[in-house]
């Protein structure tokens, strides 16, 4: 790691915009306002599962002030998906959730919107409704996607039904691993639905402008998707197609697969803004979003390890079961490494995990913040603390005996550099008082482990352009919600260029002008768009010393910029004013512009040779249950971290509080509740339970030191690791203060009391 | 939509009488514009936050008197109800958030009739009566029979709640409002218990209880078997859980998506022993016997 000799990287500049946000300023998507706009709304299935017989919009159409009213006969017949092609922008011919778009309506007012909406007459056959992925891999299940075929990959004599994907690991020899181990335990998981909740709704605008062009407005994290999706879905160039992000009101994966994550918004919003000739304005509400949006996806899984009489883990065998909901979606993508997750981050010399991704007629599933992780950790570290007591060995020391050594692979990471797990473990187990905090009646100490996953996925690149007054405007394809480009990314150019940080500017994505990215998602700014902005930093550095170095009479290696002045290293008597070189290079090559990008096959090949150092983190958690309502209350939360060097320590923080607290959410309360029809029966937030401030402890985060990452610097990723331990961190609390194993989420007080009855034998 | 500012009573009352079943009352609105947006918009809209003085805390020889348009805010930060009617102030106090607080009426929470409303229970088992305008004069009709349904009392289309009349308790009595919620503020209830307790002469056994029973049941009800179970008894810790029990069953919930009616009971059942205790102690100082 580079010495802490950085004169701004490390310290917690005030995060930029802050003030606006706080303050209440109207910058958000939904406060744009777009002259001549009308409204855009989107008619939804009313059934889970149904064939559409016909469509009738002509009473819609013969309203005043109806502009247009669109359906799939509108649209080419194009459909869409990440992994597999299997959904249309509007729905053709059939339905699979409640909450699939079927028609879309551009009127004057928001009343004669609603007023059309209920006017277009669909006729539905309505078929058999598969809530549970477990029946509707089974033979007599109704089969979603006739059309798809079943993966590729899947074993063969594999006899399932509405498999979208497959996923798999296995390493040594399994079966005979475990049965030689001294001990075996097996056990059961479940997780529920959850959705991202950010508050702010989501909306798409579109103006179709004289030049023939689309302009869309997004407060999307991954605005190229949304560009080459619509381009994809409405057969226009992507050179005919602008999208510009608004600032975004959180996201938290919610927002991130371009048109997939928002059910195809932008394009539906194209399609009505080229049909009614206005520009078309539409926002969600809240009800809306919940049912129709992606989602964390539930599992399901079956998981059983082995072990030898001292502690040693010798064999890990899971099955998963991932509902991706009605559509592909993120579903794959987020169910593999769910998958690779469950063989756990421990040295397991013999694994096998199958992973099966499956349809349900729900909502669909989306890389919500650490997309399968938390699905994964609550069962395996759940499981470790099951394994610990069988073995009648202490969880803590139960999991630092088998901690991999630098060399060692586990599940996704062929080789480790170096391994930062235990120290996390040692760390979180002293903050929290293991072994010595004294617990009164009813209260419980939990420990729970994560790691997440770092380095190669696809390049980005930055450009640094520095003003006549030698202040610099940066240009990323990441977005900001809270992270990088309004934290990290100033900081970076600041120190490379010498200049304090308000002499920065990120601008906000413009896909005509800002480079390409696949989006702000899977805890990659700072290490996608850091590395890029940095290099262009640099780059751009390097040609104002090289200006300067004429003039000062100097070799360019000899200068430095220190506030704002290019100087002689050692003699700062000789320097020039930073303005002044990028004012004079006006007449040599114009505008000083610096290049950088990340170069994603580079870090991949580094890593092959070197190995990969991925972020490890240990959350403890101390908790009191009430045994008379089941009521958990966390007393004590302590959220050890490696995430490499930390650029702005209050930022990460913030990111893991975050997560913490919304993985609690998850823990304690959150879930996405279905009638026996796939109607959604909490919709809105009265009903959909998110944590309140009092629900959430203190967090204690402790970000160790000495493990550097692939980000600029030696940064790890550190958006989303924190979502991973804390349900099972709660759980094992809970465990060891009422003897209770919950298997299944939330930990409501409910579940809670019925597990503690359940145990005592109470009737019920 | 017809909309309404009516200056007085009488002109609020004849409104009524005129529209019935078509028109809508609206105070602090909490409840009526949510349902205005995302149900639907009622022919007629009758707007009371303009009758003047009818925002009101009184003590009146031996009786508390609220007016219907006082804010919820008003009762949690009167100093009067804190001392002379705790189980009132507490309901208050655990009521939704400060901003809804501020907003929502005590009229507007009664009228609304939810089985889960926040004031109810402590109404129902405070004795209180509804003081109301109808057409023809003024009603008095006492809590145990204002309940009819979930949004159904006894005003019906055409009454108009002015005034809640709550008879002070006895001196030596003790009280307590007991609520569970996931999440525990913020949060609807899934069951609330009030208790209402007055120990005999001597300071051991229970005069006169009352248990009020939220969220579980089409209306807040009384727990009549329960307090049956106690009149009269010493306070001892068996009689206690007896009645907590009897509570549970006297209760009639439902399954919901927040809680079956299973746990609903369970909680019935921990919240009266729990009541009962607290209010034993708040009225004599003593723990329940063992």
């Amino acid at each position: 790691m580079a010495k802490a000799e950085y004169s701004v990287l490390g310290t917690s500049i005030p995060r930029m915009g802050g003030v606006e946000r706080v303050a209440g300023a109207g910058i958000y998507g939904i406060d744009l306002v777009l002259p001549d706009a009308v409204r855009g709304g989107v008619l939804r299935s009313q059934y889970a599962h149904a064939t559409i017989k016909s469509i009738d919009t002509s009473e819609a159409e013969s309203l005043p002030g109806v502009y247009a009213v669109v359906t799939a006969e509108d649209a080419p017949d194009v459909k869409y998906g990440r992994t597999s092609n299997d959904r249309y922008m509007l729905a053709r011919g059939k339905v699979r959730y409640m909450g699939d778009p079927v028609a879309a309506v551009a009127a004057d007012s928001e009343a004669t919107l609603k007023k059309a909406l209920k006017k277009i007459k669909v006729e539905y056959e309505p078929l058999p409704v598969v809530l549970d992925a477990e029946a509707a891999m089974k033979a007599d299940a109704p089969a979603l996607h006739e059309e798809i075929p079943l993966p590729a990959n899947l074993p063969k004599d594999t006899r399932v039904k509405n498999v979208c994907g497959y996923s798999t690991l296995h390493v040594g020899d399994p079966d005979r691993a475990m049965a030689e181990a001294d001990l075996v335990v097996e056990e059961t998981y479940e997780t529920k639905m959850v959705h991202p909740q950010y508050l702010e709704p989501r909306i798409a605008a579109t103006r179709h402008e004289a030049d023939g062009r689309l302009t869309v407005w997004v407060n999307a994290q991954a605005p190229f998707g949304v560009r080459s999706e619509v381009s994809k879905l409405l057969k226009i160039p992507i050179s005919g197609i602008r999208v510009l992000v608004t600032e975004i009101g959180g996201g938290f994966g919610g927002k991130a697969t371009g048109t997939h994550s928002s059910a195809g918004l932008e394009p539906i919003c194209a399609l009505l803004a080229i049909k009614a000739k206005k520009p078309v304005m539409m926002v969600l509400d809240k009800a809306e979003e919940t049912v129709s949006t992606t989602v964390r996806a539930p599992v399901k899984v079956w998981i059983q390890t082995g072990v030898n009489k001292d502690g040693t883990i010798v064999a890990r065998k899971a099955k998963l079961i991932f509902d991706a909901g009605a559509y592909s979606g993120f579903g794959a993508l987020a169910g593999s490494r769910c998958t690779q997750m469950l063989a756990g981050w421990y040295r397991t010399p013999n694994a096998h995990v199958d992973g099966y991704i499956v349809y349900t007629n729900k909502q669909v599933c989306g890389p919500v913040r650490g997309p399968g992780g938390p699905q994964a950790a609550f069962p395996v570290e759940s499981h470790m603390d099951s394994i610990a007591a069988k073995l009648g060995m202490d969880p803590v020391e139960f999991r630092l005996k088998n901690i991999p050594k630098p060399g060692e692979r586990i599940a996704g990471v062929p080789k480790l550099r170096d391994v930062s797990l235990g120290e996390t473990i040692r760390v979180a187990a002293e903050k929290i008082g293991w072994g010595k905090v004294k617990l009164e009646k009813n209260q419980g100490v939990g420990i729970a482990t994560g790691s997440w996953i770092e380095g190669s996925g696809p390049g980005g690149g930055a450009v640094v352009k520095i003003n006549e007054d030698g202040t610099a405007a940066v240009l990323i394809g990441k977005v900001d919600y809270g992270t990088a480009p309004r934290f990290g990314i100033p900081m970076i150019v600041a120190e490379e260029l010498g200049i304090p940080t308000d002499d920065v500017t990120v601008l906000n994505v413009d896909t005509d002008a800002s480079p390409w990215d696949a989006g702000t998602v899977g805890s990659r700014s700072t290490l996608v768009a850091g590395n890029a902005a940095r290099l262009a930093a640099i780059d751009a550095r390097n040609q104002l010393l090289r200006m300067a170095a004429k003039q000062l009479e100097a070799s360019s290696d000899d200068l430095e910029i220190k506030d704002r002045q290019i100087r002689v290293k050692g003699t700062p008597v000789k320097a020039l004013a930073l303005a002044a070189v990028a004012t004079a290079a006006h007449n040599e090559i114009g505008e000083v512009i610096g290049r950088g990008y990340f170069d994603s096959k580079a870090v991949e090949a580094e890593e092959k040779e070197k190995g990969s150092s991925p972020p490890f983190t240990s959350h403890a958690a101390i908790v009191e249950v009430d045994p008379d309502t089941g009521n958990v209350k966390i007393l004590k939360y302590v959220a050890v971290h490696d995430v490499g060097f930390v650029i702005h320590p209050q930022a990460v923080e913030g990111q893991i509080e975050g997560a913490t607290a919304m993985s609690i959410g998850q823990a304690l309360c959150e879930q996405v509740l279905f009638d026996d029809k796939g109607k959604t029966l909490n919709p809105t937030f009265v009903d959909y339970l998110m944590p309140t401030w009092n629900m959430i402890p203190k967090i204690e985060t402790v970000l160790i030191k000495g493990y550097p990452g692939a980000g600029p610097y030696g940064t790890k990723g550190a958006g989303e690791i924190g979502c991973v331990p804390p349900p099972a961190a709660i759980a094992n609390a809970i465990c060891n203060a009422v003897g209770v194993r919950l298997t299944s989420l939330p930990l409501s007080p409910e579940n809670v009391l019925r597990a503690i009855r359940e145990q005592k034998g109470v009737e019920p | 939509m017809d909309y309404f500012e009516p200056k007085t009573i009488r002109e609020a009352v004849s409104l009524l009488a005129r529209y019935g079943e078509k028109a809508k009352v609206i105070a602090g609105g909490t409840d009526v514009l949510v349902d205005m947006k995302f149900k639907e918009e009622p022919s007629c809209l009758v707007n009371i936050k303009r009758i003047p003085a009818l925002s009101y805390i009184r003590e009146d020889d031996g009786f508390l008197r609220v007016g219907t348009l006082t804010p919820i805010r008003e009762i949690e930060t009167s100093s009067l109800v804190r001392q002379k009617l705790p189980l009132l102030w507490e309901a208050a106090h655990q009521f939704a958030s400060l901003q809804i607080r501020n907003t929502a009426t005590i009229g507007g929470n009664v009228c609304r009739a939810s089985p889960s409303g926040e004031m109810l229970a402590p109404l129902l088992v405070l004795e209180a009566s509804a003081v109301a305008r109808f057409s023809r004069g003024e009603k008095k009709l006492p809590f145990g029979e204002l309940f009819l349904g979930p949004g159904q009392t006894l005003l019906g289309s055409k009454g108009l709640l002015t005034e809640i009349e709550i008879a002070l308790p006895p001196e030596r009595s003790g009280s307590v409002y007991l609520k569970h919620a996931v999440r525990g503020a913020m949060d609807i209830a899934m069951v609330g218990v009030a208790v209402l307790l007055t120990p005999d002469a001597g300071g051991k056994k229970a005069k006169d209880v009352r248990i009020g029973l939220g969220a579980v049941a089409p209306t807040p009800i009384r727990a009549k078997s329960a307090e049956k179970a106690l009149r009269g008894k010493a306070m001892a810790r068996a009689v206690v859980e007896e009645a907590a029990r009897r509570a549970a069953a006297d209760a009639k919930p439902i399954t919901d998506h927040r809680a079956s009616a299973e746990y609903r009971r369970w909680i019935v059942e921990a919240l009266t022993r729990k009541g009962l205790a607290q209010a034993w102690k708040a009225a004599t100082g003593k723990e329940v016997d063992r």
